[in-house]
């Protein structure tokens, strides 16, 4: 039967969250622009 | 009933004795493939070292039981110029009992020296120094050698396993107790559900993959990889569980299971519903006698493995209570072994192909 010591069911748990992060950040970086270009510049023509 | 004859008890001697350790089960293997090959069509071995034997081979609906190899050890980590050795774990190897037991260290080229983790007397330690417990930074082996040169001239060398001596015994009559029975009997009892299979020539509707895994001490490997390789219908795994009627274990916290009571079904997220109530069907109906156990998160078995590969594979855990796991001294109720064999046997003949293991297909 497996033994995993408590400290590392935390490390895995924080890792699990720190990906979780890591995914969001991700996430509002890639889009920022995209949202610009898509809402900003049919503006900027408009004009 | 007993199931187990003298003949499997001797191999399971056998088979205990050897050492096994995690990422080295090959000699292991050999035995229990060896023990096998009667009762089996045939046989492979995954390049990592799970070896599995198959029964009716070429069916589409394929069922795995499965136990695992490896066995806790040691690794070697750093020699000082005085000889001693600092050792590292492999698996969940305790501190806490290696003051004063023997060990074998194995060499990459085959054989083993003798070595024993040493322990300052009790003469020698001052009231402070008494509180002091064993711990993976304190506890040193030594090989009677005079300094690191020597160390290394035995052939030990950083990255060398190290195992417990103590061997297999029965106390009372009753327990199996030795080193390490987490979980090579398991493999035992697949072995011996073959076995049955074989001697009283039941033929089975599907293919079945006896599987003995490689690497569950240090994460469940050797089933994450096999259950790729195989990509079974279902899978019953059967690995130990704690005996929490022996002092110093709270039940309240680690569940109520004792030893000789029978085999432990576990509820588990990882484990599938209509799987374990057929586990229970035919317990109940061949009056075989069985315990319950929960688990949250991770049942810290290969069925964790198996059930969360290959898109979802329906799995169960049978477990057998054991005492005092992870030490030397490990103890398994002859009892339970004999019924924990019974169950799988008799469940691998209520599985069918038509088996639908969707909780609902219709709305």
């Amino acid at each position: 039967m497996l033994y995993v010591r408590a400290t590392e069911v935390q490390f895995f748990f924080f890792l699990c969250l720190a990906n979780s992060f890591q995914q969001d950040f991700t996430f509002h970086v890639r889009r920022l622009p995209s949202q610009y270009r898509t809402v900003a510049r049919p503006a900027l023509r408009q004009e | 009933m007993h199931v187990i004859t003298p003949e499997s008890e001797k191999f399971l001697q056998q088979y205990l004795n050897n050492a096994s350790p995690t990422g080295f089960e090959a000699s292991g293997q050999q035995l229990w493939l060896k023990y096998l090959q009667p009762y089996i069509d045939e046989w492979k071995l995954d390049t990592y070292g799970t070896a599995y034997g198959i029964i009716n081979p070429g069916k589409d609906f394929k069922v795995v039981i499965e136990g695992h190899a490896d066995e806790i050890s040691w690794f070697v980590n750093y020699i000082t110029d005085d000889g001693f050795i600092h050792v590292i774990r492999n698996g969940g190897s305790d501190h806490m009992i290696a003051p004063s037991m023997r060990v074998h260290v194995h060499l990459r080229k085959g054989g083993t020296v003798e070595g024993v983790f040493g322990w300052p007397a009790i003469h020698t330690r001052n009231e402070k120094e008494s509180n002091n417990m064993p711990a993976l930074d304190n506890i040193t082996i030594d090989l009677g050698a005079k300094d690191r040169e020597e160390v290394l001239k035995m052939g030990v060398h950083v990255g060398c396993v190290v195992t417990f001596q103590d061997t297999f015994t029965v106390v009372n009559n009753r327990y199996y107790c030795g080193r390490a029975l987490d979980n090579r009997i398991g493999g035992f009892c697949v072995a011996e559900v073959a076995r049955l299979l074989k001697e009283n020539k039941d033929e089975l509707p599907f293919t079945l993959y006896v599987v003995n895994s490689v690497q569950e001490e240090v994460g469940l490997r050797g089933a994450e990889m096999v259950a790729e390789t195989i990509k079974p219908n279902v899978a019953i795994v059967t690995d130990v569980t704690h005996d929490t009627h022996t002092p110093m274990i709270n039940m309240k916290k680690h569940g109520d299971v004792r030893a000789g009571n029978g085999p432990s079904v576990t509820y588990a997220p990882a484990v599938h519903n209509k799987l374990l109530d057929l586990i229970i069907e035919t317990a109940e109906e061949k009056s075989i006698p069985f315990q319950r156990e929960a688990a949250s998160r991770y049942t810290g078995t290969d069925t964790d493995a198996f059930a969360y590969s290959g898109g979802g594979i329906p799995s169960a855990l049978i477990s057998l209570p054991l005492r005092y796991m992870h030490t030397t001294v490990e103890m398994a109720h002859k009892d339970d072994v004999n019924n924990l064999i019974r169950l799988i046997y008799e469940l691998l003949k209520k599985i069918n192909t038509s088996h639908d293991f969707r909780y609902f297909n219709k709305l």
